[in-house]
């Protein structure tokens, strides 16, 4: 009987899902009938894009990679009900951390050096990101504000920083020297740019996986998140668990950077802060912070913004038009009674047939 | 050091003071207003780049700064809206709703800017209107307070007013009172036949107003043109604002003065040689330390309480 109200409710889930992807394209396809040209083309080439080409498939698996790594950073944070904002301003300052590595310590072995690259920035996202999270575990900080302010104060001391004592001799530009190769990710296949990195996501995701289902931690993250006094008399000792997981997030949000820096850059080039964190941030709350449906939405997502590039080559729409679709899935997906009215009417009939 | 101090003891640091601080005064006042009704505004930062935007774009379509201030308030009372919709009727956490509206506008404004000036950057090449200046001439003869209080942009004294305004609303009027009762216990206000709902739409619209004005304020006397992400957390400064003063409107306020006088710093500071990097941080430290300050007075007194 539980089984099968428990597939029921994925079922809704993924009906809820998929009307509300509907719904996201039809608002994008309006849009496109407003600003393009020839909207039905523009629409088409947009959702199919990406699959005429090796190369754009690729450039899918390519964006999606430090996506992972940001959605699942937000995942474990969200999934324990703390909104911690913190992971776009640690993915910046620890790209500066690769960076350090990759231009000014010589380590002539390329295994080795992009190993250290990516364990020293994860070590910093980890213990930034125990900031925010101690003040919360202690004193119950806003972490809404101190995650938001921490992310503008790193973007400012990271520019310092890479203004001071990272900057390229050899171009005008505000950008890093040049990695050294030994410190970049290898490729996976020739032919793409897929490199090791996007192995490394998958990784992530199994472990995390792994941690949220099969294990205590995981057990005590989602009970906390499902109703925190509950949690606290059944004697999980929040503070620990909200350092833990806040070290977890920070880890993971490093090594995303990393990765992606030495996956896909010759030099650190950020002025301002990606949008890898919000996005990822985004990408966990359409996925409802559970690792299957996240990473569905981490690579439909890097899907429709190689759509949506592609089509912004050949009309005047800007690729931002993604952020509609975003927008709206969010919105619909992690609404509680979007739909719920009509599931609602048909238990209903059905519990009158069963009398 | 002593530069800095014959920098701040003048006249002009007391008006720059007042010129950055209006916005912030307003996304605090939209926090306020919103929260008195029960309801978390989180969408303020999202809700006044949208505005900054359409202030920019609405006068530079209709020609006329009065007609482009109107378009940027009823978009960001749509979005205020949304905000509402979204919890109220689908039973979006309001958290949620408002991360998404804050980063949707993020790009959507992008979007929207590069679509109709075709730079993704600033919206420079857009001849749209500013409102203007206003000097009082009797103000300005009297010292300090005329430096502070005359020259300013006409949002500024709208501002001012609103500052009068809210908290007369909320402390002496049937409707305040009523929202307050919403805001404190909404069951309870929902039994002497207050619809609750109703009113906190009407909080949602005029917090969404109040918002609206900041980042009309931007774009439209602060600076005469839009560039991305212009807002750059003043909006949150807001909310952080009304998190720490809670139900005060004084607290709100000193709290919203004392962060505006960091931006003054920087303002005044980035005339001279200091990294404008690290600069920029000085006003986030400023916040941050405010709310970590507020948390951990509290959580003595809850220490105290339980012993």
């Amino acid at each position: 009987m539980s089984k099968v109200k428990i597939n029921e409710e994925r079922m809704f889930g993924v009906i809820k899902t998929l009307v509300a992807l509907l719904i996201a394209l039809g608002i994008t396809f309006v849009v496109l009938c407003l600003t393009a040209e020839d909207p039905l083309s523009s629409f088409i080439i947009m959702l199919t894009g990406p699959l005429t080409k090796l190369r754009y498939f690729s450039n899918v698996l390519e964006t999606m990679t430090p996506l992972v790594f940001t959605a699942l950073a937000c995942a474990v944070l969200f999934r324990a009900g703390i909104f911690n904002l913190g992971v776009e301003g640690i993915f910046f300052i620890c790209g500066l951390v690769t960076t350090y590595v990759a231009t000014k310590i010589s380590i002539d072995n390329n295994i080795l050096h992009p190993f250290v690259a990516i364990a020293l920035s994860g070590i910093m996202g980890g213990l930034l990101m125990l900031i925010p999270g101690w003040l919360k575990a202690k004193f119950d900080t806003n972490i809404v504000v101190s995650t938001l302010m921490l992310n503008s104060i790193y973007l400012g001391i990271g520019l310092y920083i890479l203004k001071e004592r990272l900057i390229a001799s050899d171009i005008s530009t505000t950008a890093s020297e040049l990695f050294m190769e030994s410190s970049k990710l290898p490729y996976l296949f020739s032919g793409t740019r897929l490199t090791v990195g996007f192995f490394l996501a998958l990784v992530a995701a199994v472990l995390v996986y792994i941690m949220m289902n099969k294990t205590r931690l995981g057990y005590k993250i989602r009970i906390s998140g499902q109703n925190a006094e509950f949690a606290k008399y059944s004697g999980i000792a929040a503070f620990s668990l909200i350092l833990l997981i806040h070290f977890i997030s920070g880890f993971l949000a490093g090594i995303g950077s990393s990765v992606e820096l030495l996956s896909f850059y010759d030099r650190f080039t950020w002025t301002k802060i990606s949008t890898h964190g919000s996005t990822g941030m985004l990408i966990a709350m359409m996925g409802n912070n559970r690792v299957v449906p996240v990473m569905i939405a981490a690579f439909g997502i890097s899907y429709l913004k190689i759509g949506a590039e592609i089509m912004s080559r050949s009309t005047v729409v800007p690729v931002e038009i993604t952020s509609i679709v975003e927008a709206t899935l969010v919105l619909l997906i992690s609404s509680q009674y979007f739909l719920r009215h009509i599931r609602e009417k048909r238990l209903l009939k059905e519990g009158i047939a069963n009398g | 050091m002593a530069e800095l101090m014959s920098m701040i003891l003048t006249e002009d640091f007391l008006a720059t003071i007042v010129r950055v601080g209006v916005p912030l005064m307003f996304a605090s006042m939209s926090a306020y207003v919103a929260a008195t009704s029960g309801l978390l505004n989180i969408a303020i930062e999202g809700i006044m780049l949208m505005s900054a935007l359409m202030a920019v774009l609405g006068s530079y379509w209709t020609q006329s700064a009065v007609l482009g201030l109107l378009i940027a308030i009823a978009s960001g009372i749509l979005l205020a809206l949304l905000l509402a919709f979204m919890t109220m009727r689908l039973g979006t956490d309001p958290f949620l709703v408002g991360i998404a509206i804050n980063t949707f506008t993020s790009t959507f404004t992008i979007f929207l800017l590069y679509l109709f000036s075709g730079n993704k950057g600033i919206s420079a090449s857009l001849p749209s209107k500013v409102l203007p200046t206003i000097n009082i001439g009797w103000l300005e003869k009297i010292p300090i307070l005329g430096a502070v209080f005359s020259g300013q942009y006409l949002l500024t004294y709208v501002c001012f007013a609103f500052i009068i305004i809210v908290p007369l609303v909320i402390q002496k009027t049937k409707y305040g009172l009523r929202l307050k009762a919403c805001g404190l216990n909404a069951q309870a206000a929902s039994s002497v036949g207050i619809n609750v709902n109703k009113m906190q739409v009407s909080a949602i619209v005029i917090s969404g107003l109040l918002a609206a004005l900041g980042g009309a304020y931007m774009t439209m006397g602060y600076l005469s043109a839009f560039s991305r992400n212009m807002i750059a957390g003043r909006g949150w400064i807001g909310f952080a604002a009304q998190a720490m003063g809670g139900s005060s409107f004084i607290g709100l306020s000193l709290t919203t003065l004392a962060f505006s006088f960091f931006q003054a710093i920087v303002a005044v500071l980035s005339r001279s040689d200091v990294s404008s990097d690290l600069l920029t941080t000085v006003p986030y430290f400023g916040v941050l330390f405010g709310v970590i300050a507020f948390s951990v007075v509290n959580y003595f007194k809850r220490r105290k309480l339980s012993v």
